[in-house]
């Protein structure tokens, strides 16, 4: 191994709340060499977000930096007399580039002008040098016609084209480390792999160091050579990504391997890692997965210590390490009964809906044009079935399922719901028909009221439809929902905050099926959850579904995820359903260009272990301004 | 099934920084004792209602009562002040301590009256506004800039001019120039809150309208609004003040600080302490008000609140 660029050592970090020290960061080390691809791998609240802002010196209060040090090529960056270097090397040496690229750039400003702003202060570049050089990284992370776009603004540009121009901000001043802090979590996946592409590819020429700090295997299979897993603010096991995907020996690792959904497979249960994530204000005195890990033992009650493997392939913290190959475990789970499509009439027959919006009009007196948000679509499902509806963002996903519930104006086309054409129907019974459709939502954060207690929540739908009043009768159907959904009955006098993503989700679902509905949309449920907690949140589903003969329109953008729960799925692009079919059909043989893109841009563990994916042309077509 | 039984450890929530969203864990009392200033506001405004409540029985004299002999007296700690006068008198020979204490009943009154009518109306505007969005929205609109626009001294005077001066009418006068922060203020959170989920999920379920602005978009504005009615009852003591200086405000043989300010601006350079305490008196109240208004700022913002706490615990940690 070369000599360390960056050495993270014994590194420790707290944030100062009033109910308590929570030690986000605890007793990290590592090391990272020039030109190596390293993935910080956790799930939310992991600590891997505050150690790479600890790298960075953006700790900031009620965060502080209690313990270890920072070295870059041998020299602190902790601490108050290491400011001046801190500040010399920080976005100079090292850049970053973070999650959410429509918040990263100034909307004020034309892109190129933000990058020539680098410029001129870390290179010292005249003004009219800075431009051309920030055309040329315009070029490098391949936008196309850099001259014209380099004086557009950030709105101008898509997604991942803001990515890319982060990107090429971030490498303006010649970094030799560039950390990435979740790059392409907001973005679509044919998006997603092009830009990963295209780190892989700046990797390789300009020889950067890559700290790539994920929540996706498959993301870190594709980049990274090595990888370092972190649960509770500790580096749980390191190594070569080709082992830690394949023979992880953590028991974590292992069930973050197990749980993270494959194409290969269809309707089988999701591994899961049950429980949840230890409170981090409390000491560590024993393993901190000892209460969720299968294989703990009496051993476990001491914390073990991060030590280097025998082979030299990695280092791991476990007195009871996986022996057996976390895949093959899976495969004995054998295949959930597919569901049999029967031949009964269809419970949601939508034929021709169309939703389109205005968007103003050539000139005063001109032609108004109009979104085509959904255009013509046309599907059927089945009582007791799940039908998947994949696309990517602006495709109208969302929108055709906000028509099914007439929660946005229909254009033209009809929507018969158990025999009743309900895009005529008037308030009143439009009320009555939610009793029997009901919608699960993306964001178990901002979808559930922070000022009622998850009792309120849940019993809201029985007030408002005068289907309940009594308060005993109310706590208890409440309770007894709760407990389908699995959440302990204390949870009804608490308010949404003192629960995490996860638990929130099944409040969300609870509240869903308070009104014993026969059709749940179910728009992204598990995109916001950790890869852990998205299995658990499916499995329910699954369940659910099997108990209560429940229909679903699952929405989704994640290829992996509807393979597990849908029986049949539709592929939409630009406001139209261009393929639907089997599961089976879709995935094995699809007959779509575009459905074939979707499924190859999912990153996946079993792609390419070792990273660098190989060349890389012009960005994705995919990849246009979206309106 | 595994997933029943999978997660029952509540409160494991460790993304961090870890913020909370609800008031507060030890209630509101635990947490002003520990910031003085807003401690200091609180128990000086507390007083203030104390003085307010009970003036009859604490005033020593009749506010009104005149004893042309005794006129301008000076305090009792100046050469010529006497223990009978603690505050000295007026040019009329009333005493200033007693009408201290019985102004402080209408300024106050004036303010939460105020406050109340003039938020009441505003948030209701602002509340339709927001939520219905279109031309209703536009209307709304419309008139807050309208009324912004109108000079509201002259919209005082002319309301004042045709009914007449008493309290009653400084309060609605009051109120009417003082809406529009409201309106706009809840239109504009409101106009946020209607995109989030959960004001989407609450019309899905079948919510009425009324419902969901009362029991969902509401609550979620007390913060915001509880510090800005703070804000504003300072601002309308000072009104208030400012009105009966000019003499539209209430009239005697009623007492208000700004009355007494007013009366005493003629005797300024031979009498000072007529001007100068209540004026005081106004200043420490819009002081003291201004206090809670900076406590209740960062208490209700959850983020703040965690940055106060560190620093606090950094600094004696």
């Amino acid at each position: 191994m070369s000599e360390p660029l960056l050495t993270v050592e014994g590194l420790e970090v707290e944030f100062l709340t009033r109910r308590g020290r929570v030690q986000a960061v605890r007793n990290v080390s590592f090391g990272l060499g020039p030109g190596q691809a390293l993935g910080l791998v956790g799930e939310s609240g992991c600590g891997k977000s505050v150690t790479s802002q600890a790298i960075m010196g953006l700790v900031q209060l009620p965060g502080r930096i209690v313990g270890g040090d920072v070295r870059w090529k041998g020299r602190s960056l902790i601490g108050p007399d290491a400011a001046d270097y801190r500040r010399e090397v920080c976005g100079r040496d090292i850049a970053m580039v973070f999650q959410d690229p429509m918040t990263s750039l100034d909307p004020l400003f034309a892109v190129g002008d933000q990058i020539a702003e680098v410029l001129v202060r870390h290179r010292g570049l005249s003004q009219a040098a800075a431009r051309a050089r920030a055309i040329e990284l315009l070029d490098m992370v391949h936008i196309s016609e850099p001259q014209k776009r380099v004086d557009q603004f950030p709105h101008e540009f898509s997604g991942g084209m803001r990515q890319r121009v982060l990107i090429a901000m971030a490498l303006a001043s010649e970094p030799e480390l560039l950390i990435a802090d979740e790059p392409t979590t907001a973005l679509d996946v044919t998006v997603q792999a092009s830009l990963l592409d295209l780190i892989a590819e700046l990797q390789q020429r300009l020889s950067l160091a890559v700290l790539m700090i994920t929540h996706d295997l498959g993301v870190v299979a594709k980049l990274c050579r090595d990888v370092a897993v972190m649960y509770a603010g500790e580096i749980v096991e390191d190594g070569p990504a080709s082992r830690m995907l394949h023979t992880p020996s953590h028991p974590y690792t292992a069930g973050l391997v197990a749980a993270t959904p494959t194409l290969a497979l269809t309707r089988h249960r999701l591994e899961t890692i049950d429980g949840q994530p230890p409170d981090l204000r409390l000491p560590r005195t024993q393993c901190s997965f000892r209460p969720r890990c299968a294989n703990a033992t009496e051993i476990c009650s001491v914390a073990p210590d991060l030590l280097p493997l025998g082979d030299g392939k990695g280092r791991l913290a476990c007195h009871n390490p996986v022996k057996t190959q976390a895949r093959a475990a899976i495969a004995s789970d054998a295949v959930h009964e597919a569901h049999t499509a029967s031949f009964d009439a269809p419970l949601l027959s939508v034929n021709n809906l169309s939703v389109h919006y205005p968007i103003g009009r050539h000139g005063l007196f001109g032609r108004r044009d109009v979104l085509k948000a959904v255009d013509d679509v046309s599907f059927d499902i089945r009582p007791g079935e799940t039908l998947g509806l994949v696309g990517e963002s602006g495709s109208g996903k969302t929108t055709t399922g906000r028509a099914v519930l007439r929660a946005v104006p229909v254009t033209s086309g009809s929507i018969v719901f158990d025999g009743q054409e309900i895009t005529v129907l008037g308030r009143e019974p439009l009320r009555r028909l939610r009793r029997d459709m009901q919608i699960i939502f993306q964001d178990p954060y901002s979808s559930l009221n922070p000022r009622m207690t998850v009792q309120d929540i849940v019993a809201e739908p029985l007030i408002v439809h005068g289907l309940e009043t009594e308060p005993g009768r109310l706590r208890d159907r409440v309770a007894h929902l709760l407990e389908l959904v699995g959440l302990p009955a204390d949870a009804a006098e608490r308010h949404p905050h003192a629960f995490s993503g996860g638990q929130r989700q099944r409040v969300g679902i609870a509240r869903a099926l308070t009104l014993e509905p026969r059709f749940i949309i179910a728009d992204e449920p598990v995109s916001a959850l950790d890869v852990s907690i998205r299995a658990q949140v499916v499995n329910l589903m699954q369940d659910l579904q099997s108990q209560l003969g429940l229909t679903y329109l699952f929405i989704a953008h994640d290829l992996a995820v509807v393979r597990h729960i849908a029986d049949r799925v539709a592929i939409m692009k630009s406001g139209k359903i261009i393929e639907i079919g089997p599961v089976e059909d879709i995935y094995s043989s699809p007959s779509q260009a575009y459905t074939r893109a979707l499924l190859e841009a999912v990153p996946e563990i079993a792609d390419n272990a070792y990273g660098v994916t190989g060349s890389n042309g012009a960005p994705s077509s995919l990849d246009a301004p979206v309106v | 099934m595994s997933v029943a039984d999978s997660d029952n450890t509540l409160g494991g929530d460790v993304a961090a920084p870890p913020v909370s969203d609800t008031p507060l864990a030890g209630g509101y009392w635990a947490d002003l004792r520990a910031d003085t200033p807003g401690l200091i506001g609180v128990i000086c405004l507390g007083t203030l209602f104390f003085i307010a409540v009970f003036a009859p029985f604490l005033a020593p004299y009749d506010p009104a009562a005149q004893d042309i002999i005794s006129r301008l007296q000076p305090p009792v700690w100046m050469a010529g002040g006497s223990w009978e006068h603690l505050l000295g008198t007026d040019h009329l020979g009333r005493d200033v301590l007693s009408r201290l204490l019985h102004g402080s009943r209408i300024s106050l009154f004036v303010g939460f009256a105020t406050v109340l009518l003039a938020g009441t109306f505003g948030v209701l505007l602002g509340l339709i506004s927001g939520y219905a969005g279109g031309r209703t929205d536009q209307w709304i609109t419309a008139i807050i800039d309208t009324q912004v626009a109108f000079p509201g001294l002259l919209l005082a005077l002319l309301i004042l001019a045709v009914i007449g001066p008493s309290m009653t009418t400084v309060i609605v006068v009051l109120a009417l120039n003082g809406w529009m922060v409201y309106a706009r203020m809840t239109r504009s959170v409101v106009l946020g809150l209607r995109q989030t989920a959960f004001v989407e999920a609450a019309e899905l379920l079948g919510c009425r309208t009324g419902r969901i602005l009362i029991r969902h978009l509401l609550p979620n504005l007390a913060a915001p609004l509880l510090t800005l009615g703070t804000l504003e009852f300072a601002r309308i003591v000072l009104a208030e003040a400012a009105l009966s200086f000019l003499g539209l405000g209430v009239q005697p043989p009623a007492t208000s600080w700004g009355l007494d300010v007013a009366q005493g601006k003629d005797y300024m350079f031979r009498a000072w302490w007529l001007v100068t305490i209540p004026g005081l008196a106004i200043a420490f109240t819009v002081l003291a008000i201004n206090l809670i208004a900076s406590w209740l700022r960062v208490t209700t913002d959850p983020v703040e609140r965690e940055k106060r706490y560190a620093r606090r615990f950094g600094a004696a940690g």
